[in-house]
């Protein structure tokens, strides 16, 4: 009798948490481990499938009409394409270019300047920036409770009906982790699926001698921030990391960004100044400025040819991953967003 | 059978232990010199010209300490709690009953592991308006309101006390004797904070740096407990 009772009393705390479905963020062998603490915001299908919903609601900013996917489309690997600084609210311009988002759980600063030290707490900073979505974390809350939609979905993810900062922002979190793009060419060729041609060899190698020290391999950003000899936009005067370290070194520091998906990103830098691969490729052979703090990896030119260069951009095309920008996982929940189309 | 008999005394241990357990009221009071500090009232610093009214008034304080010569005689298990003059002021702290202490320990603020660990509810969701968004971190102590000695449009001022990176920690410890009573007043003297202030330069703190650092550097003359 004993025994009976002490299974049992040991199976009611697992109870709770059986309902839920869990999720494995699933990444290739040669892959790193991820820095995201999944032990504190534990992956579920119903806490993703809210991220979802809630990533691609207008609902979020003050006037209904920029959703975090206004500036971090599927389609363009979760990057703002074809506008050299992204727009917010009211047509608002910024000072930056939106990052692509994707392997956001083996980064541990977020935006250009690292001003935001954890990811649960980045959408805090597009959700009360007057130029993107111009609202408060307070105010969506109360916006959310009054809908019908929400509070059953935050129900099914956190058991609780009644909407909260934290449980918004983790589950905005959650949808994010899922973003991993790891299935381009290159992935396969170390996985040993595929091959590279003797042209992307080449690249390749250029790559691993020119540019590895910073887009360390295989998430191709050392996620650290650098000067890569960009002189400062006068009409911004965006110094980047050192705004918010206020240590005169940072200053003009940026984070290396990836170089996965480059095909679906441009503007490339900071604030997309580069509308090509082959300007950012030119930019440093014979671009770089002697600003101070530049970085020591820079300090020796690089020298490329001509067919160099192409060499070198052909392997880094074999970054694109099409299928993660192509994955109807990621896109817009129309189910949700758009089931009561028709009957307004 | 045995253990059966397990869960009879530890049944009777706990019910023994919260018999003993005692609530010790921490109240935090708000004054302004003499006078208990209210919302919107205007308080006169020289004369009736010269004045000044507090409109929002809130802080984080952690890891409240009971002390007995020196040494760690109780420590409160929820860490953090969000005081404010339109909410909460008190905090309960429960302990044994025999538990002697003649000091009190707090730190105004969060602190760095915090800072840097995500998202959490209660009194540290980020809804409650003591949260920075363009750079990541807690608001440890919000003091806004005016004074016609501000220089600022409608002479207003806002004092937004946080940061936890090096070298501009705004995290600041709190330790005073105390009488071993059921109910401990901490007083927070605004005036103090004023008297050391001049209002007419510096009347806009709301990020991390050496201004933030200097306000949270008065705390020790602002926090003081009635013994």
């Amino acid at each position: 009798m004993s025994r009976k009772f002490w299974i049992l009393a040991a199976a009611i705390p697992l109870l709770g948490f059986s309902i839920k479905k869990t999720y494995d963020l699933i990444y290739p062998d040669h892959f790193p481990e991820s820095v995201y603490d999944f032990s504190k915001n534990p992956l579920s299908v119903e806490k993703i499938e809210l991220g979802r919903v809630l990533f691609y609601d207008p609902l979020l900013s003050r006037n209904g009409t920029i959703s975090c996917a206004s500036c971090h489309s599927s389609f363009n690997s979760f990057a703002h394409t074809d506008h050299e600084l992204s727009h917010g609210i009211n047509d608002s311009l910024g000072i930056r270019n939106a990052p692509a988002l994707f392997n956001l759980a083996w980064q541990s600063s977020f935006m250009w300047d690292g001003a935001v030290n954890h990811l649960d707490v980045q959408a805090l900073a597009p959700i009360t920036d007057p130029k993107e979505m111009g609202e408060s974390i307070e105010h969506v809350v109360s916006k959310l409770q009054k809908t019908t939609l929400y509070p059953s979905l935050f129900y099914a993810a956190f058991g609780d009906s009644t909407i909260t900062g934290e449980h918004l922002l983790k589950a905005l979190s959650q949808f994010q982790l899922t973003l991993v793009s790891a299935n381009s060419k290159y992935d396969r060729v170390k996985q040993q699926k595929e091959q590279f041609t003797a042209q992307e060899l080449s690249g390749y190698s250029l790559f691993k001698t020119n540019c590895a020290a910073c887009h360390i391999e295989p998430l191709f950003s050392n996620y650290k921030f650098a000067s890569n000899g960009l002189s400062v936009d006068t009409t911004l005067n965006d110094y980047g990391r050192g705004a918010i370290t206020k240590i005169t070194a940072d200053s003009l520091k940026f984070k290396t960004p990836t170089l996965r998906n480059l095909s679906y990103t441009h503007p490339y830098m900071h604030d997309g100044r580069f509308k090509k691969l082959r300007q950012v490729v030119d930019h440093y052979t014979s671009g770089i400025q002697s600003v101070s703090g530049l970085s020591e990896e820079l300090s020796r030119p690089i020298e490329l040819t001509s067919e160099e260069k192409v060499d070198l951009i052909s392997f880094l095309l074999t970054l694109n991953d099409k299928e993660f920008v192509f994955n109807p996982k990621f896109q817009f929940p129309k189910e949700m967003l758009l089931q009561n189309e028709g009957n307004q | 059978m045995k253990f059966f008999g397990l869960f009879v005394v530890l049944a009777l241990a706990i019910q023994y232990c919260n018999a003993q357990a005692d609530t010790i009221q921490l109240a935090f009071v708000p004054s302004f010199g003499e006078s208990e500090l209210k919302k919107g009232k205007a308080y006169f610093l020289k004369n009736s010209e010269d004045s000044i009214r507090v409109h929002t008034f809130r802080f984080y304080v952690s890891d409240v300490t009971l002390l007995k010569n020196g040494l760690t005689a109780h420590c409160q298990r929820e860490r953090f709690h969000l005081l404010d003059i339109e909410g909460a002021l008190s905090i309960l702290v429960l302990a044994d009953s025999l538990l002697d202490f003649d000091q009190l320990q707090f730190k105004i603020g969060v602190d760095s592991l915090t800072n840097v660990s995500g998202a959490f509810g209660g009194d540290l969701d980020p809804t409650n308006g003591m949260y920075w968004a363009w750079q990541s971190g807690y608001i440890n102590f919000k003091l806004e309101g005016v004074s016609n000695r501000c220089m600022t449009r409608n002479n207003q001022f806002q004092f937004h006390v946080g940061g936890y990176m090096p070298p501009f920690e705004t995290l600041r410890t709190i330790t005073c004797p105390v009488k071993r009573t059921s109910k401990i007043e901490v007083l927070v003297d605004i005036k103090k904070l004023v008297a050391r202030l001049d209002l007419s330069t510096v009347s806009r703190v709301m990020s991390p740096g050496e201004q933030a650092v200097k306000l949270a550097d008065l705390y020790s003359s602002i926090f003081s407990c009635q013994e």
